[in-house]
């Protein structure tokens, strides 16, 4: 989860590093004179106090030191910042695209993906937009995010500079499926990332590639599972038998979901209906043991075609191989 | 003063229209102020019954007691509760409409009438939100800042609360007007400007913010609904208008609106400290001129709610560098504060006890304001959870704990009672325990890249959400001991005495619980705020 894999990234834990620091000093300062003060002059140790109206010093210095350390703030982050803000000659451009609730991102050469592809240690321009409402494209571990708003398009640049996958959030707040909005983005060499662009590897080769330089989910290295990434079940399903929020998906494997059904508890054969049912209608059967955290309800989150490859995805993977 | 009038006089118990009316038609600024209290502790708890709610949600993710639609009109609802009825009106229409007159020697506010209307239309505002919960559509889910085109899309009952809201922007501007004509016009003889209390130039300088800001939120929001209404492209691209336009109309109004929050407190903390350390404040006028430029610069900072919202880089640079410099007048009251008690001698009553927590949880609140004025940090935290962690600091150890402390400072001053005081420093403990588990998580939280209004989040974040939700019933368990102590004071305290804390601003001149007309003779001022001489009972030198 702690993770920073840009330059850019680690200078802006650093500005971080420089306020926390001199604010945990200026906390400190003040707390313990005011404890201080307050045991040492309490009224059965001193019981008149001293009127003192002020001192002209001491207001122009605790005015001043402020002002320049809240300067020294302003300017070491800016430059920081400035840093983050210019796109280089060799940067190449990716167009991001938000909707309720999923990313589309378009490459140079008008390849279209839900995850996010990106070449190590080159620059990469983003240029966001949204087709509905606000959203902000956010990805923690480069610590920068922009919003996606309908009718612009704002910029972020950012240079990986590490090998990996990192989760891609929406920051601004666009109704029911906020939470669920998330997508990743690998890092992968420039020379995997040309052979992917032009179609010489698949996805999963990348995917693949990534897994086996940071020791990832095996489950990367078997199937076309980017839509279950892409589309937040495996924030509650896992692939493989660990239990999570949800049952792990390779449960679907016993043939036989004990479930309660409108208030009873029953057996239902998994087919691929009952996926399909599981999927669109969550609180129509409740798995056993999960009935306190029910699924989101996924009407508005998939488009037909996707539910039907999810449901076939889930199907032939997990229940039909092992019958 | 003469115990007789007192008594026959005291305005609680006089009576001008039969039964609750002459509370509901009462035009005594007193009367008006406690109806304002009751309210807004109805609003908070409420408020706060959502807030314990979410955090229960959060326990774990995914579902855990409600689902996404209900969690975004939760947040959407705390938060629109807790800005508009509790926070906004908050200091200044409990404690300012009760003390304002009585500080500054007079017998009620300039416009008293217009001050019942404006208790009348927060209550009609509020009535519009909660009606608006129980019609088609649901209740409202844009969160509290309505940003468009969200707002203008969603299916949910948007325009009654947005009407609700204006409503409100009224009430707010009338008081502002009010309390300016006040200090204006009804000073006693001899209370010059710099002989007010430090109070009364808080709630002067938020009354000039509440006048020229809350226009400016009232014309958006009308914007708003005339959009939603009849397609008029305003703001929402799809009909020709521009979603940016409304985040600064929006922030315009929204960024003063903070210091409309905090102004106030910190007067309440510059009546407080000197009280209880018997000595005259330290920097009389840096504190008040402090208050004037916070309110004069707090205007040209809105734009740091939208470092990431695609402005050019240059207003980026310009509105980072005017947020880190508004800091600087927060800070130096601070400073002032703590050397108020310097020398001082000090009682350590259950009122100070609270402006001590407050000095800490607002200089937390305040100091990680500077991560977010400043730029490359803030694109990283805006709109996660160290956002939501930092104005909990902010406007509730801030703004809500003085509210807190003002209760238990003026107390005995409103009802004429005494609370039991170990209980009221017992809560103390618990509510600072309980604070700092559930909101400074969220810190780490928002560092670690979890963003805010989150239904569900990634199971990596659960055990700081654990601790964090532990912490609101630690902080929930506080708040009820606190007020049932004082509830249970109003039912069955001692008496209190006219002057229990040895205050020498003129409201502890007068009985406690004050008589209606305040003053049998409106007094003569002839020294500074703070002047303890006589209580010292020694004149001892000044320097
Ligand atoms: C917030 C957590 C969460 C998310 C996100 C989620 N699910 Fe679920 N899912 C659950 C829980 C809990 C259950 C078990 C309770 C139930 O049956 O409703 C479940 C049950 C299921 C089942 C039935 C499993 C069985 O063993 O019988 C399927 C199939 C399923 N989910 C598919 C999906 C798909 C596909 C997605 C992504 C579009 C998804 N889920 C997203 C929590 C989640
Ligand atoms: C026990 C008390 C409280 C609890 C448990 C609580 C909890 C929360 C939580 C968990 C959120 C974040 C929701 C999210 O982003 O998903 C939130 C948001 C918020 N809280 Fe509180 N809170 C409390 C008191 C207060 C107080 C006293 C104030 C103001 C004075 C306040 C003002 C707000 C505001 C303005 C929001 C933002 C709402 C939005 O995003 O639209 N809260 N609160
Ligand atoms: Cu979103
Ligand atoms: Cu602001």
């Amino acid at each position: 989860m702690w993770q920073a894999a840009t330059d850019y990234a680690k200078s802006v834990d650093n500005v971080m590093l420089y306020i926390i620091a001199i604010s945990v000093t200026l906390l400190l300062i003040v707390t313990v004179a005011m404890i201080y003060f307050v045991v040492k002059y309490q009224r059965k140790k001193h019981p008149v106090a001293k009127q003192i109206e002020g001192n002209k010093v001491l207001e122009v210095v605790w005015i001043l030191v402020p002002v320049a350390l809240v300067l020294s703030m302003f300017f070491y982050s800016y430059d920081v910042f400035k840093i983050g803000r210019k796109v280089p000659p060799n940067a190449i451009t990716v167009k991001v695209q938000a909707k309720m609730w999923a990313w589309k991102f378009t490459y140079e050469n008008g390849k279209t993906t839900d995850t996010l592809f990106i070449p190590l240690g080159r620059p990469i321009k983003f240029l966001i937009t949204s087709v509905d409402v606000n959203h902000s494209f956010y990805i923690p571990a480069f610590r920068i995010k922009e919003d996606a708003v309908p009718g612009r398009e704002n910029y972020m640049v950012v240079e990986p500079k590490e090998i990996g996958s990192f989760d891609i959030a929406c920051a601004e707040y666009c109704g029911l499926n906020h939470s669920l909005m998330y997508s990743k983005a690998y890092v992968v060499p420039e020379n995997e990332f040309s052979q992917w662009l032009n179609g010489e590897v698949d996805d999963n080769f990348l995917r693949k590639y990534v897994a086996s330089h940071t020791g990832g989910y095996k489950d990367y290295l078997t199937g076309s599972y980017a839509i279950l990434f892409a589309k937040g079940c495996v924030q509650c399903h896992s692939l493989d038998e660990r239990k999570s929020i949800g049952p792990s998906f390779e449960a679907l494997g016993r043939g036989i979901a004990n479930v309660s059904f409108m208030g009873r508890d029953t057996s239902i054969n998994i087919d691929k209906n009952y996926i399909r049912e599981s999927i669109l209608y969550p609180d129509l059967h409740i798995v056993r043991g999960y009935e306190k955290i029910r699924m989101p309800y996924s009407t508005n989150l998939l488009k037909e075609e996707e539910l039907s490859y999810i449901v076939d995805l889930l199907y032939t993977n997990f229940v039909k191989s092992k019958q | 003063m003469n115990s007789n009038f007192a008594m026959m006089n005291n305005y609680l118990t006089y009576k001008s229209k039969p039964g609750i009316l002459s509370w509901l038609l009462s035009t005594d600024h007193k009367r008006i102020g406690l109806l304002y209290l009751v309210s807004m502790v109805v609003f908070f708890w409420v408020a706060v019954t959502l807030g314990f709610l979410m955090k229960l949600e959060m326990l774990t993710p995914g579902k855990t007691i409600v689902d996404a639609q209900t969690y975004n009109t939760l947040f959407t609802l705390h938060g629109m509760i807790m800005i508009f009825l509790f926070i906004i009106p908050g200091i200044p229409a409990v404690f300012g409409n009760f003390f304002l007159p009585i500080q500054i020697g007079a017998h009620d506010v300039a416009f008293p009438r217009l001050n019942l209307l404006s208790w009348y239309l927060y209550i009609i505002g509020g009535l519009f939100a909660i009606v608006s919960l129980f019609l088609q559509g649901g209740p409202i889910d844009t969160g509290w800042t309505f940003y468009v085109p969200y707002s203008i899309r969603t299916t949910t009952n948007v325009i009654l609360p947005l009407l609700g809201a204006f409503i409100l922007g009224f009430s707010s501007i009338l008081t502002g007007i009010n309390f300016i004509t006040t200090v204006h016009r009804l000073r006693a003889p001899g209370m010059t400007f710099f002989r007010m209390p430090l109070f009364v130039w808080a709630l002067y300088a938020t009354a000039w913010i509440q006048v020229v800001a809350t226009p400016v939120v009232g014309i958006t929001i009308v914007m708003v609904i005339v959009e939603r209404v009849f397609h008029v492209g305003i703001f929402d691209p799809a009909l020709g208008g521009d979603p940016i336009l409304f985040q600064h109309l929006f922030w315009i109004y929204s960024h003063p609106a903070v210091y409309i929050m905090i102004l106030p407190a910190m007067g309440v903390v510059s009546e407080i400290i000197p009280t209880f350390a018997r000595r005259t404040i330290f920097g009389y006028k840096v504190i008040a001129f402090s208050s004037l430029s916070i309110a004069l610069i707090g205007y040209f900072v809105w734009a740091h709610h939208m470092f990431t919202s695609g402005m050019s880089d240059t207003s980026r640079m310009v509105f980072s560098l005017l947020t880190f410099l508004v800091a600087v007048p927060s800070g130096v009251k601070v400073f002032n504060w703590v050397a108020t008690l310097y020398k001082g001698s000090i009682e350590l009553r259950a009122p100070l006890i609270y402006v001590m927590m407050f000095i800490f949880l607002f200089s937390i609140g305040g100091l990680t304001g500077l991560v977010l004025g400043s730029l490359s940090t803030d694109i990283h935290v805006t709109d996660t959870y160290f956002v939501v962690a930092h104005f909990h600091y902010v406007m509730f150890g801030g703004t809500a704990i003085i509210l807190f402390a003002g209760l238990h400072y003026w107390f005995p001053k409103m009802f004429g009672k005494m609370y039991n005081e170990k209980v009221a420093i017992w809560a103390t403990p618990l509510i600072f325990i309980g604070f700092n588990m559930l909101y400074f998580t969220m810190f780490i939280l928002g560092y670690l890249g979890m963003p805010r209004r989150y239904w569900s989040y990634l199971p990596e974040y659960q055990t700081l959400h654990i601790i964090s939700t532990v912490g609101s019933w630690i902080l929930v368990a506080g708040l009820v001991l606190m007020f049932g102590n004082l509830i249970h004071a109003l039912l069955k305290g001692k008496p209190a005495e006219t002057n229990p804390w040895g205050g020498v601003t003129l409201e502890w001149t007068v009985p406690s619980p004050p008589p209606v007309e305040n003053f049998e003779k409106i007094p003569v001022v002839e020294n500074g705020p703070y002047d303890f001489s006589t209580i010292n009972g020694e004149t001892n030198g000044k320097n």
